[in-house]
């Protein structure tokens, strides 16, 4: 037994390791605290946003700050486990300097870092995972959201966009994950698609982890499906991507692009993949994206392109700071984040416009990315269509 | 027909696994509850030897093959040996806690993102046609060569070689193995090696298949009912185990619902004990002292 | 001292399982080399803890000897773990658990011969416990756990000699065994003593048999030695005739339960 708690022991010295910058609060500082899943299971999607934050106040800070004030970040990782969460959470809020709590992590984690905030009144701001119901019209006075994706309103523009491409004769197979969000997000898909009148032969769920897909895969093959529709983990997107393909299935999938996508499309270069976005792909070469890319390049163990939504998160940290007078107060960031426009000079179709009721944003525009054998690169293939959120 | 090749694909990967279960158990009586980090650190090893090696893929591979056995001899020598004789359950314990350690660890290094070392090797995996518009994946093919060659070779060494005989000894009674000699540490160490070779080669061939990221830990843990039903002890019920929990889990995912096939090994598991808790080919005496 | 110095010697021996019971106390015994020495007891007097504080404990029994030397050719052996003291030279017949029963008795005594043996060696080896008990030679590739309860313990026997021992400790040989089947295993004994010039600790609870192919016998009760001699200063002792021989007092013989009634009886109330 001894043994066992030392080696707990071990693990959990090596886990205190990953939160550097605790310490004692300087006044002279913007004071944010970020509790982050690194060396979770969330870890590969919380990860680059935590080192995306890092990055981009590293540069700030560099150029002399907001306001003249530097911006402290203090990490936290909370491994997506709730109680971890509520804690960190806890303790940002006693510390009266930190006017911002950054949470990125398993959806789970929300309730007691929303409690918290709740509770000594500091603004949360979810980064890099899915937005709670909270930042949505009518939102919660201290709730706010960054983050791409919206599972219903993702999978709307797909199955339109499926209709539209296929001119109404495709035979759609739609394929979720064992999570509620996935599942209600694909259902919402399948009513946009047939009241379109596409005929929808398959709905399949299928748990994450899994060690081999073709017995899925198999089954959706057999429904001579010729387009698909997905929303969920990556990782079940692109492995039943490449399991049917495996099978031989020459159709086209319509999946969510989340961080990892651009990069995975370099690897697959496969015209049949085809992403659906709210964010641009690195590969457009656009200013900021060269402008991200020397700025983290070195930086982080993540590929670049995974930058995109930890530096959203800065750009409207950023905005809403710049109206924060010095002193900074925690109701006086919830007022500057309760108005502000967030130019993502490109990152995304659209910029982030949060009002007192709507913490998520008022539009949205989607893109379409497909690999073009032509260019050797990803392209879009359907430019941003801008999509009102209400 | 497509069914039938899934199933072999399936039952394969899920001997490969539970491969690593038995040998320790089968040994020490100890449940490995690391076995999934450590597959997951045999595939970790195969990506970053494929980085280094960019010329060599041959020599990536065995490289990483042969570090996986030696994880498990460090492991055993470094951690598990101060733990034998100390009671099982205090010895499984250890291994969870290894197993957050190396999650932890493994995601510091390796970040936790998706890999896919088969891109890095410059390996293709193209699907290889079995007739009647029946095909499999060329990484799944070679799973299910690994896995034959491996359980022929594990079986032919239990019992026909000297380490073997001496393995099969300490299983039945550790106490009388060291009064007759045998070295005690010498064997545990040995199956533990041999655990994590054949673990490590389990997660480098579904890394190589389908890449490699977080939820390998849990996969890694879905084999575990294959190695209970067959009966943790025994090599064959290894076998037979992973072939009834992958039928189940086919057939659910074919016939009733792929949502279900998660829970179906579970369930499979759960009947097995209620009927034989020892499983199919365990030894009986042994699971009703726990 | 005329005597050479002894092939094992325990000085004191104490010995305290789980960190509080203390099982044996202040043993004291010689074993001369290429005697028979017998060591008489009743049930829980100690003297099984005796034989594995001897032939090395491990982690699960949970025991250590906390005082005192066991001396093994002039070497402090005590607290070695049992692979150490089996390749030193002493090797354990256990009274349980002594074989393999889901090996066959080929691999049994193959699992049991020192490592670095060459397969001539081996076969040797094996050969010779053949010709010692013939009767493992006809059930070679039976499972151990289907042999009857003579072949068993010819089997441990056997098994034991493949360590190649100068010292062979026996404990309890005669349980459940037929009285019959026990003489003959003492007569194997009594061979093995003087074929490869073994020395021999055998453990009894009844003496009658043991007693007669001794050199020298001990009584240890209650985890001490309470009395020691020769075979035929023992075989005189009145406790011994009373309670390991069961010839009380010209009576019939006492069987062994109404000899550890009465022991029991004596310790309670008398």
């Amino acid at each position: 037994m001894k043994a066992t708690h030392k080696h707990l022991m071990a693990g959990a010295a090596a886990l205190a390791l990953l939160a550097p910058g605790a310490g004692q609060a300087a006044p002279d500082a913007y004071m944010i605290g970020l509790s982050v899943d690194i060396t979770g299971p969330s870890a590969p999607d919380s990860g680059p946003t935590a080192d995306a934050l890092r990055i981009y106040f590293d540069r700030v800070n560099a150029q002399g700050g907001i306001n003249g004030k530097p911006v402290k970040i203090e990490v936290r990782d909370n491994q997506s486990q709730p109680a971890r969460a509520g804690a960190d959470a806890k303790s940002f809020a006693s510390d009266e300097n930190v006017i911002l709590i950054i949470n990125s992590a398993l959806s789970s984690t929300y309730e007691p870092v929303m409690t918290e905030g709740r509770r000594a009144g500091v603004p949360v701001l979810f980064a890099g995972g899915v937005c709670p119901k909270e930042v949505f019209p009518p939102a919660d006075p201290l709730m706010f959201c960054t983050s791409s994706y919206a599972a219903e309103k993702d999978t709307e523009f797909a199955a339109n966009y499926i209709h539209e491409a296929s001119g109404g004769k495709a035979i759609l197979g739609t394929i979720s994950t064992a999570i509620p969000l996935s599942r209600a997000g694909i259902e919402h898909g399948i009513s946009v698609a047939e009241k379109k009148g596409i005929k929808v032969v398959a709905h399949e769920t299928i748990p994450p982890p899994t060690p081999n897909y073709a017995p899925f895969a198999t089954k959706l093959k057999e429904t001579k499906m010729d387009w698909g529709l997905t929303w969920g983990p990556w990782i079940v997107q692109i492995r039943i991507f490449e399991a049917l393909r495996q099978l031989g299935w020459d159709g086209k999938l319509m999946a969510y692009g989340h961080l990892i996508s651009e990069d995975e499309m370099l690897r697959l270069k496969d015209p049949g993949l085809l992403l659906f976005r709210t964010s641009s792909m690195f590969s457009d070469g656009q200013p900021i994206h060269k402008e991200v890319m020397a700025a983290a390049e070195g930086k982080t163990k993540f590929p670049t392109t995974y930058m995109s939504e930890g530096w959203v998160a800065g750009q409207a940290i950023e905005a809403a700071l710049k109206k924060v007078a010095w002193p900074p107060t925690r109701a006086k960031m919830q007022e500057a984040m309760n108005d502000v426009t967030i130019d993502t000079k490109g990152l995304r179709g659209q910029p982030i416009v949060w009002t007192k009721t709507n913490h998520f944003r008022t539009e949205s525009a989607y893109r379409v990315y497909a690999w073009s054998k032509d260019d050797n690169k990803p392209k879009a293939i359907k430019d941003w269509v801008k999509v009102e959120i209400k | 027909m497509q069914v039938l090749a899934n199933l072999v694909v399936l039952t394969a990967i899920y001997a490969l696994i539970s491969c690593g279960y038995v040998l320790i158990y089968r040994v020490s009586r100890v449940l490995n509850l690391a076995h999934g980090e450590l597959m997951m650190l045999g595939a970790y090893l195969l990506f970053t030897l494929a980085s280094l090696f960019k010329g060599g893929p041959e020599l990536a591979f065995a490289g990483a093959v042969g570090l996986s056995l030696l994880v498990g001899f460090v492991l055993y020598v470094v951690l598990m040996r101060k733990m034998t004789g100390e009671l099982v359950i205090a010895a499984v314990l250890v291994t969870i806690a290894l197993g957050i350690l190396l999650r932890g660890l493994m995601v510091l290094i390796w970040t936790a993102r998706d890999l896919h070392p088969i891109s890095v090797l410059g390996w293709k995996n193209p699907p290889v046609p079995l007739g009647g518009g029946t095909s499999i994946s060329s990484v799944a093919l070679a799973t299910i060569l690994v896995a034959v060659v491996l359980y022929l070779a594990l079986m032919l060494f239990f019992r026909y070689t000297r380490w073997g005989l001496q393995m099969r000894a300490v299983g039945e009674r550790p106490l009388l193995a060291a009064q007759r000699g045998i070295k005690l540490h010498a064997v545990y160490a040995l199956a533990w090696a041999l655990s994590t070779f054949s673990g490590g080669l389990a997660g480098m061939l579904l890394a190589l298949d389908s890449g490699l990221g977080s939820t390998m830990v849990i996969v890694g843990l879905k084999a575990f009912p294959a190695a209970l039903v067959g009966g943790l002890d025994s090599l064959l019920g290894a076998v037979v185990g992973s072939f009834i929990v992958a039928a189940a889990e086919i057939l659910a995912i074919h016939f009733i619902d792929p949502l279900i096939s998660d829970v179906v090994p579970f369930v499979v598991l759960i009947a097995m004990l209620l009927v034989r808790p020892w499983g199919l080919f365990g030894t009986k005496e042994e699971i009703e002292r726990v | 001292m005329t005597e050479s110095p002894p092939m094992l010697r325990l000085e004191k021996v104490e010995v305290v399982y789980k960190k509080v019971i203390t099982a044996i106390q202040g043993v004291s015994l010689d074993v001369q080399q290429g005697q028979i020495v017998v060591f008489l007891g009743t049930n829980g007097a100690g003297k099984t803890t005796t034989l594995r504080a001897i032939s090395g404990f491990i982690g699960t029994d949970d025991a250590w000897v906390t005082e005192g030397r066991i001396l093994f050719e002039g070497q402090d052996i005590a607290n070695w773990p049992p692979q150490k003291v089996a390749n030193r030279g002493i090797a354990l017949v256990p009274e349980r658990e002594k074989i393999f029963e889901t090996l066959t008795v080929m691999d049994n005594l193959e699992a049991s011969v020192g490592a670095g043996a060459s397969r001539a060696t081996r076969k040797r080896m094996i050969d010779t416990v053949f010709d010692h008990f013939p009767r493992l030679a006809t059930a070679k590739t039976r499972l151990a756990g289907y042999l009857s309860g003579g072949e068993r313990q010819m089997l441990a026997i056997g098994s034991a000699l493949l360590c190649e021992p100068r010292l062979l400790l026996v404990d309890e040989m005669s349980m459940g065994l037929a009285p019959r089947l026990v003489e003959e295993l003492l007569d194997h004994i009594v061979t093995l003593k003087k074929t490869l010039g073994l020395t021999i600790l055998l453990v009894e609870q009844s003496a009658h048999l043991a007693l007669g192919i001794a050199d020298y016998g001990y009584v240890i009760e209650n985890g001490r030695i309470v009395l020691d001699g020769t075979r035929e200063r023992l075989g005189g002792h009145k406790d011994v005739q009373e309670f390991y021989l069961g010839q009380g007092g010209g009576d019939a013989r006492k069987s062994y339960r109404e000899v550890k009634q009465y022991r029991r009886s004596r310790r309670w109330y008398g």
